[in-house]
């Protein structure tokens, strides 16, 4: 290393970037939520639509995940527990190996914590949601029937879980340092906002196909798939 | 500026050698003849219109290169494993297990050894002081190149 400041500084700036490149390993939890939504697609298929009247499902409340419109809501809150659980646990196994291997270790505390978090979260979600929109003093329930009208709409349609993954890839990029991934994670957090818009873009009227709803964890899927490749890609890539 | 006073580590020198910011040096300026031949009162007159020259800043228990390496990669990571630091810095083992307990005794690193199977391991994690030290050194060294930069535009006296 130099003793001239500036080149000391150059120095060290590329000393932390390598380090920075050695350590990233955020690729796998990127392939293995996108796999995970892509396995969950078939629990999206609906024979309703949209517009359709419905009871609620009432499903245990372990399943709430799922959301209380589809047809498979409550298969899916299971699906979607067990599949954070397991999503979590081996993104954190997967971490532990990669410092093993490499000799640098990420801080996966704040990621465990939000996931933790994020499924109790969701879980609870719904019964507040509940009683926010119709059990509290009126002026309270009108409120939040405009400003919670998207949370809600997202834990219906069984997206929560993949909101519960964006905010943990949130936490990982910075975690990580990585503008990539944050940039992927904001791009799949704003997906899943639209996405009780662009499911009612198509106007299949009383003729609603069972894939009608497929799109909102396809659009989702195909971000985590594509960005956890790329990444892979830039990994596998040896450093210039 | 010559501030790399070791290649080779000697942890009881580098205890007992005060550091720069304790014991304030005098500028580059000052390094010429004619500076050196000025008054005290003087000194302090400048002293006084001008902000301490950032060498002032500058600590040698961070600023040795090898040790500023280090630290460098522990802030990156939560931990990092000796091989790597020694790979990446191109040090010797023995060489780079000095300048850890140089650091180790300064309290800007903390030093955890274990077994993963029969391999052993030895991890090295940044402590808030060494963050701290870390931070202060680059801070200081970005302001020296601020002053050369300004110096460089500055316009010559005929």
């Amino acid at each position: 290393m130099s003793s001239d400041p500036q080149a000391l500084l150059g120095e060290l700036a590329a000393l932390r970037l390598s380090a920075r490149r050695d350590r990233h390993a955020y690729w796998l939890p990127l392939l293995l939520f996108g796999a995970l939504a892509l396995v969950a697609t078939p629990l999206y298929t609906d024979s309703i639509g949209p517009d359709g009247l419905r009871g609620g499902m009432g499903g245990p409340a372990l399943a709430a995940l799922g959301g209380d419109l589809l047809d498979h809501a409550t298969a899916l809150g299971w699906f979607w527990l067990g599949a954070l659980i397991g999503g979590y646990l081996i993104s954190l196994w997967w971490y532990r190996r990669h410092a093993r291997q490499v000799g640098l270790q990420t801080p996966t505390r704040l990621y465990l914590r939000t996931g933790v978090l994020g499924v109790l979260g969701g879980l609870a979600l719904g019964p507040v949601l509940m009683w926010l929109l119709r059990n509290s003093w009126t002026p309270v329930s009108e409120v939040a029937q405009v400003v919670l009208r998207p949370v809600a709409s997202l834990l219906w349609l069984g997206l929560m879980p993949l909101v519960v993954v964006g905010a943990g890839l949130l936490v990982l990029a910075r975690l990580e340092r990585s503008r990539f991934l944050a940039g992927t994670a904001l791009i799949l957090l704003v997906a899943l906002a639209l996405a009780p818009v662009y499911v009612n873009v198509v106007d299949f009227g009383a003729t609603f196909p069972r894939w009608g709803f497929l799109p909102v964890v396809l659009v989702p899927a195909t971000i985590l798939i594509a960005a956890g490749g790329a990444a892979y890609l830039r990994t596998a890539r040896p450093a210039r | 500026m010559t501030v790399n006073r070791e290649n080779a580590p000697d942890a009881a020198a580098a205890r007992k050698t005060p550091t720069v910011a304790a014991s304030p040096q005098a500028p580059d300026d000052a390094a010429s003849p004619q500076a050196a031949g000025s008054t005290a009162s003087a000194q302090a007159a400048v002293g006084a219109e001008e902000p301490a020259h950032p060498t002032n800043r500058l600590d040698e228990m961070v600023h040795q290169r090898h040790r500023l390496g280090i630290l460098t990669i522990a802030d990156e990571a939560e931990r990092v494993e000796f091989t790597y630091l020694r790979e990446t810095l191109g040090l010797t083992g023995g060489n780079l297990s000095r300048h850890l307990a140089v650091l180790e005794e300064a309290k800007l690193i903390e030093v955890a050894k274990g077994y993963e199977g029969r391999r052993p391991r030895t991890w090295v994690s940044i402590s808030a002081q060494g963050r701290a030290s870390l931070d202060a050194e680059l801070d200081a060294l970005r302001q020296l190149v601020a002053r050369r930069s300004q110096r460089a535009a500055r316009p010559k006296p005929k």
